[in-house]
């Protein structure tokens, strides 16, 4: 009996002496150690579909839209995007600061799989071919993703030594600066021309990547941006001859629910979106309940002739007059697919774009033959688009390019394109007094308000000691 | 079986007509059980025979001719601990001795301390007890609301009024800014989620203690910086079974909201103005108007209030059975709870059941088990607390009295901005459910040997939810499902588990009569394992019920893929740890602790932290030159100081740079996810404490005062990065917030005679709060908040109103100079407005008893909190024209010269310091009157009979214009609002 007692104690002390410490270095099961993240080729086709997953894409959307004269309130509107449309543009708007981060947190995970690329080890020919294809793809992301961060928070003005953004070649834990144009424009051009030369050579082609046209593409969209007005007719011709053709008016509507295969599409890049799990454009309403947050501006549908144009047929449908007595014309423009209610692939580059880019460059360039053949790639377009179309010449640039800014409003309506290409020609935002509700309070910004450079977002300048704020805010 | 109950029974009789035949004497002595003295004019009642004897000079008493049997017998006299003691008078003469011990409240009694108790005296920490009696046979499904008002510096806020759902608990203040700043919750040794505290049984606890200082906490080490609340259940004792039923019935419903919504009438006038909707288009103004269609809209008039909320009805049972004998001592109970909501829809249903078993196995060996397990339903309102169209508490006050519910088929009149029929279709037709299984276990095991004691003790912490959202293929939002249209079912699953193994060994001893000496050591492992599970399909087939066999498989082409997710998270706590308690001579205590924890959320270098406390206290009253006087009968004097930790509230991973898997366009992707920090460490308070316990006049007045000044450092901040790097910020230990404060505590026992009882009880908490250093930075945002150096935490960060320009109707802000602009910019934002934490809080009651009725009734108050009133951006907002408004709305602007403080619809409604409302309030959290029926019923089969009727929050005195001052968080949005209870009950003992 004693020696229980003396057997129980040295036990129990024994258990009030045992380390537990191997219970401290838990791993966690849901998500994987950095340092293992990278080590096979598959791992880094996983990291770009990372970086494609991460692109937001429609932002640029939401910008050009809401800014614009594209869109006007619906009487069911209780808020969504109203700040934007308007035009409170502040530091810590949430569009702003949501563009900003999306690219840079969208910039940083491509850097990490481009530094990763040299410590992977190919073990054969194929799979040196893939790492140097994935580095053509993230190189010409990296250069897309900048340039559109370029295109929101910066002036256009053409001297060297303006205020850029800053541009991340490196995944780094720091306080970046603001890079000066001229170093911004560098770092850009050798990004896309060394993604033209990877993609080039890889051959492979496929419109849910980054591709060797989108890559030309983009060139030619810098170019047109930076008035390089030589490259950017090159570079567009080289698309526009690459084989990709403008899709007809019959397959119009399956352009628009992503049911064409890539041969018959004219889309040169585009995010997919399988289903409406992997987002929703609900830019225009709300999908749930589909309230209306905006029609289509009666300036807009203006704009189309509504019989003959295969875009209107699409895209809009006219709902008679809301409950205010207003003509209401609902947009359906990302809104084709049978039971996927706002379920679209994001857009980010289509053939027609680049007709339209070489017809501003050759309009630019002025004089009788450029000018005809910027009149050729619009009527080569509307060939496309209507039905019997009465075909356009120019006479002088101006008119031209009036002519042109509104075919580009026609063709690439809430794509993106809007606000920049009025901020592009130093035109103002003007909407019509029709488009204009006791909920919109602001009719138009002009040409020189600061609001057509974008504040940097609150929540950056409050990290960053290094960031300067755009003028006026 | 039948035959041997019935024999049973026969035998039963025979024994009690047997026993009725005979009868004895009690007899005995009444004694002051310290000094031995006798006590004359002592009670001695016989609850059963409705009689009893006092003692006489010598302290002797005699009660005859009482019938052989059981009873339960009362001795009490003013000044000293009342015995209620079970007595078998089962010979002609039974002598019964009495020792009584002054009750000098409770000074002897020992306290729960966490893992040790001890002797009131000898406490050196600042901690309150709430004793069972004064949580008991409350009607909320949340246990943790009982507690308001009760303690000092314990600050409770409600927050849903959903029933079942846990309050927000805060001892003195918040510590830290992005952690948790909730307390441990420890429940006989386990520690427990604050989601079991509120659904323990109130019935079922012996006490409450909560811990406030480091003398007290420390022992909790990392655990303990945010206070510790511990939960004591019932045991058995050594007595014949006592048999407890209880049993409530009531109602529930809404108060009257602080706000007055248009009728049809005044919504469309209001449209007129502003041009919008029915009114506008039905207007004579309007030049392409058509006012003939008026009357179809003025035919209207609902109050969508009336028809989202609802009086819910509620109903409690208890039943419990203690005893025991000298091996064997258990408490069993059982329990049910339903209640409905007042919101439409919402209900609670919980089944609840407890055994606590203490064996006294051989000679020095005890061995124990003690189990809950629980069953609740809960039906949800979707979307509480958010401004959504459905949730049907905004839908109440945003939808259109105008809008009908049903059209003139008798079909729900749903569709595009109907918002009022939209949110009810959901509410009805939808379904939303919690079902919870819950199990807290613990066994134990106890070898006694001299002065030691060695324990081993393992327990469980078990909880599975279990959640159910059915979208009707059939309704509004069923058919707007964007996968196929036709509803979707989500059904997921969480489970916690905690296991806790416990070593200890303990040893007391006094020498010479003077040394007191405990100690305490034990090695510890705390292991919490999370994981989830869940899926949602698409594609239901309507005509089934909510299953998952409505699912339509999903095909690469049906868009009806359903999706599923799911983790595991683990961490794991390691601690060893000692607690010394030295007193000498009745007089001077002194406390130290020191406990090693080890965590598995820390990296290498930083898992181990080194936590400890000293504590003191003196006795003063024991000493000679006080103890004879007549005015003070106690006085205690305690200081403290420790340093305690926190590592709740970050991830289970923040050390670790990580990456996500996720799936781009049906592919495998990775991500990173967190950026990882080595360096990251446990948040640490340094606490001082300076108490006093006193009591005066025979104990008439009693109370504590306490100082303190808490500092907590190293605090987990998210440093904002530059999102070139990649992420928004990272979690890293930066500045110190500090929180002093002072609580009182006070009883006053203003009659106390032989028939009747008056107490008063009050308590005061001040609490200080301010953010000392945020480390490389002043300042930063967070949500509408400014964490500001010098500030307290929650302070709000808003453009200050203004009024409106009687000329334009344009609004008007203040700059940050407070000149008044035109321009509403974020420059102009200012911290002027206050926090939304309080800075006093408190309760006060009286419990008041005349023979056998008695009367309880106590208030609870919070001061000095401001709420962002989200529903007021909302309900006055002509921005928002097409929902409801609040009747103000129409003396909005609308000609120059108007002077109003409603600014015109041209202009954008910003938020402002306009929103900001004072929550300050002072509610009568409880009124119950009871009555007990004196004697025995039945031939003394029932022991005692109680009826009680009782009130929740019949009175609330605030002037905030939202549902209810007591939010849990900054922003009053459409939270489920807090019913006023009434019920009935029974208390029956067998």
């Amino acid at each position: 009996m004693k020696y229980i007692k003396y057997l129980m104690t040295a036990v129990l002390f024994a258990g009030i002496l045992t380390s537990c410490e191997d219970y401290l270095a838990t791993t966690p099961y849901d998500s994987i150690d950095a340092t293992a993240a990278f080590q096979t080729i598959q791992d880094l086709s996983d990291g770009a579909n990372g970086v494609y997953g991460s692109i937001s894409g429609q932002n640029i959307y939401s910008i050009n839209a809401l800014m614009t004269d594209e869109l006007r309130r619906a009487p069911t509107n209780t808020g969504q995007g109203m700040q934007v449309y308007n035009h409170d543009i502040i530091p810590s708007e949430g569009t702003v600061s949501g563009a900003w981060s999306n690219a840079y947190i969208t910039l940083d995970r491509l850097n990490r799989v481009i530094e990763a690329i040299d410590l992977v080890e190919a073990s054969s020919v194929d799979e040196e071919a893939l790492k140097e294809r994935i580095r053509g793809e993230m190189l010409g992301v990296r250069a897309y993703l900048h340039f559109d961060l370029y295109r929101i928070f910066v002036d256009y003005d053409l001297d060297d030594s303006g205020l850029a953004v800053p541009y991340m070649t490196a995944s780094n834990v720091g306080n970046p600066a603001r890079d000066i144009k001229g170093d911004f424009h560098t770092l850009l051009l050798a990004d896309i021309n060394e993604s033209i030369n990877l993609l080039e050579a890889s051959g492979y082609f496929s419109f849910n990547q980054f591709n060797y046209l989108a890559a030309l593409g983009l060139k030619a969209r810098v170019a047109l941006y930076l008035k390089d007005w030589q490259t950017a007719i090159d570079t567009a011709s080289e698309v526009i001859n690459s084989g990709v053709s403008l899709t007809g008016s019959d397959r119009y509507q399956e352009l628009w629910s992503d049911a064409l295969q890539q041969s018959d599409s004219e889309v040169l890049f585009k995010l997919p979106r399988l289903t409406s799990s992997d987002g929703t454009i609900a830019l225009t309403e709300r999908t749930g309940n589909e309230d209306i947050f905006f029609y289509a501006s009666n300036k807009v549908a203006g704009l189309y002739n509504q019989n003959e144009d295969v875009r209107y047929d699409v895209w809009f449908v006219n709902e008679g007059v809301d409950s205010n007595n207003r003509p209401a014309v609902r947009v359906y423009k990302y809104n084709q697919r049978p039971g996927q209610k706002n379920t679209a692939d994001i857009k980010m580059m289509r053939l027609s774009e680049m007709y339209l880019i070489r017809a501003e460059a050759y309009a630019n360039l002025g004089g009788a033959t450029n000018l005809s053949s910027a009149a050729a790639d619009i009527n080569e377009l509307r060939s496309e688009r209507l039905n019997n179309p009465a075909p356009v010449s120019y006479t002088t640039t101006e008119q031209a390019i009036a002519n042109i800014l509104e075919e580009r409003q026609r063709e690439l309506f809430i794509e993106g394109h809007r606000f920049f290409d009025l901020k592009r020609n130093n035109l103002p935002i003007e909407r019509a007094s029709g488009d204009i509700d006791g909920g919109t309070t602001s009719s138009g910004l002009s040409a020189d308000d600061h609001r057509f450079v974008w504040p940097i977002p609150q929540s950056e300048m409050f990290a960053n000691e290094n960031m300067v704020q755009n003028p006026d805010y | 079986m039948l035959k041997k109950i019935i024999l049973f029974l026969i035998l039963s009789a025979v024994a009690a007509s047997a026993a009725l035949a005979q009868s004895g004497t009690l007899k005995g002595k009444v004694t002051d059980s310290q000094s031995g003295e006798s006590l004359p004019g002592v009670n001695i009642y016989i609850d059963q025979l409705e009689r009893g004897a006092a003692s006489g000079l010598d302290g002797d008493y005699e009660i005859n001719n009482i019938p052989y049997g059981t009873y339960f017998v009362r001795i009490s006299l003013i000044g000293y601990l009342t015995i209620e003691e079970f007595v078998d008078i089962d010979q002609p003469e039974v002598t019964y001795n009495i020792p009584l011990e002054v009750d000098v409240v409770g000074l002897e009694d020992v306290v729960v301390t966490g893992y040790t108790d001890i002797s009131r005296n000898r406490i050196t920490g600042s901690l309150t007890t709430v004793s069972n009696k004064d949580i008991e046979s409350i009607p909320v499904g949340s246990f943790d609301q009982m507690l308001q008002g009760r303690a000092p510096g314990v600050f409770i806020s409600t927050g849903s009024g959903q029933p079942g759902e846990s309050a927000t608990i805060r001892i003195r203040g918040s510590g830290s800014i992005t952690g948790s700043n909730t307390p441990l919750f420890v429940m006989d040794g386990i520690p427990i989620s604050s989601f079991d505290f509120a659904s323990i049984n109130p019935n079922d606890i012996e006490n409450i203690s909560i811990l406030r200082d480091a003398s007290a906490t420390a022992q909790y080490g990392s655990r303990g910086a945010n206070g510790v609340i511990i939960v004591t259940t019932k045991r058995g004792n050594v007595m014949d079974a006592q048999v407890r039923y209880t049993a409530q019935y009531g109602y529930s419903e809404a108060g009257d909201p602080p706000f007055d919504m248009m009728n049809t009438e005044e919504k469309l006038m209001f449209e007129e103005m502003i041009q919008i909707g029915p009114g506008w288009a039905t207007s004579e103004n309007n030049p392409n108007g058509d006012p003939s269609a008026r009357g179809d809209y003025l035919a209207i008039d609902n109050n969508w209030a009336d028809i989202f909320f609802r009086r819910g009805y509620t109903q409690t049972h208890d039943l419990s059975v203690a005893g025991g004998n000298k091996a064997v001592r258990y408490y069993v109970s059982g329990s049910a709870f339903q209640q409905d909501g007042i919101g439409l829809r919402s209900a609670l249903e919980r089944y609840s059941m407890r055994v606590n078993i203490d064996v006294n196995a051989r000679e020095n060996f005890d061995i124990g088990f003690r189990a809950q397990g629980g069953y609740s339903e809960s039906d949800f309102i979707e979307s509480e607390g958010g401004v959504f169209l459905y949730n049907s508490f905004a839908a109440a006050y945003l939808a259109n009295p105008y809008e009908r519910l049903y059209d003139d088929e008798g079909e729900l009149a749903t569709g595009p901005g109907l918002t009022g029929a939209n949110a009810y279709d959901a509410l009805v037709n939808d379904i939303f459910v919690r079902n919870e299984i819950k199990v807290v276990g613990q066994a134990y095991a106890r070898y006694r040997l001299s002065k030691f004691s060695f324990t081993q003790q393992v327990s469980l912490d078990f909880r599975e939810r279990y959640f159910s959202q059915w979208r009707n293929p059939l309704s509004t939002l069923g058919q707007s499902t964007p996968q196929g249209g036709s509803g979707s079912l989500t059904r997921s699953t969480n489970r916690l588990s905690g296991f806790t193994s416990n070593t200890n060994a303990r040893y007391a001893n006094e020498f010479a009569g003077k040394h007191q000496v405990d100690v305490f050591v034990a090695n510890e492992l705390i292991l919490n394992h999370f994981q989830s599970f869940g899926f949602t399909g698409y594609g239901l087939n309507p005509k089934l019920g909510p299953t998952p066999a409505s699912i339509t498989p999903g095909s690469p082409t049906n868009n009806l893929i359903p999706s599923v997710g799911g983790g595991f998270t683990a961490n794991n706590l390691w601690s060893i740890f000692g607690i010394f308690d030295y007193s000498f001579d009745r007089k001077y205590n002194l406390k130290a602790t020191v406990r090693r924890d080890g965590s598995s959320r820390f990296g290498p270098g930083n898992q181990y932290a080194v936590l400890w406390s000293l504590g003191s206290s003196w006795v003063a009253t024991n000493e000679d030159f006080l103890s004879d006087n007549d005015i003070l009968s106690n006085l205690i004097v305690r200081l403290s100081y420790g340093k305690t930790g926190n590592q709740f509230g970050i991830g289970d991973y923040q050390r670790l740079a990580t990456f996500a898997s996720t799936s781009f366009a049906g592919q495998t992707a990775i991500i990173p996810a967190t950026p990882g920090n080595n360096n990251l460490q446990w948040e640490t308070a340094y606490k001082l404490n300076l108490g006093f316990d006193f009591s005066f006049f025979s104990d008439r007045i009693s109370g504590t005062l306490d100082l303190y000044n808490d500092r907590t450092e190293d605090l987990f901040i998210n440093q904002q990065l530059s999102r070139t790097t990649g992420f928004t910020s990272l979690e890293v230990n930066a500045g110190s917030v500090r929180n002093r404060g002072i609580e009182i505590d006070l009883r006053f026992d203003v009659v106390r005679t032989q028939n009747s009882l008056l107490t008063l009880n009050g308590n005061y908490a001040y609490n200080d709060n301010e953010i000392m250093d945020l480390g490389q930075v002043d300042e930063f945002e967070l949500g509408t908040s400014i964490i500001r150096e010098g500030l307290p935490l929650g302070t709000h960060y808003v453009v200050g109103w203004a009024g409106v320009d009687p000329a334009t109707g344009a609004p008007l802000f203040l700059d940050q100079n407070g000149n008044v602009t035109r321009t509403f910019s974020d420059d102009f934002l200012v911290a002027n407005y206050g926090s939304w934490l309080p800075t006093v809080t408190g309760g006060f009651g009286l419990d008041y008893s005349y023979r056998n009725f008695s009367v309880r009734a106590q208030f609870n108050y919070s001061y000095g909190n401001n709420i962002f009133n989200n529903q007021l951006y909302f309900q006055e907002n002509p921005n928002f024209g097409q929902y409801n408004q609040r009747r103000v709305m129409l003396t909005m602007w609308q000609n120059p010269g108007d002077v109003t403080e409603i600014q015109s619809n041209a202009f954008p409604r910003q938020f402002t310091s306009k929103d900001i409302e004072d929550a300050s309030y002072l509610r009568l959290r409880n009124i119950l009157v009871s009555y007990t029926v004196p004697g025995n019923l039945f031939r003394n089969q029932i022991k005692g009979v109680r009826i009680f009727v009782q009130a929740q929050n019949l009175l609330t005195f605030t002037k905030f214009t939202g549902f209810d001052p007591e939010d849990y968080n900054n922003i009053a949005q459409y939270a489920y609002p807090l019913p006023r209870i009434f019920t009935s009950g029974i208390d029956i003992n067998f």
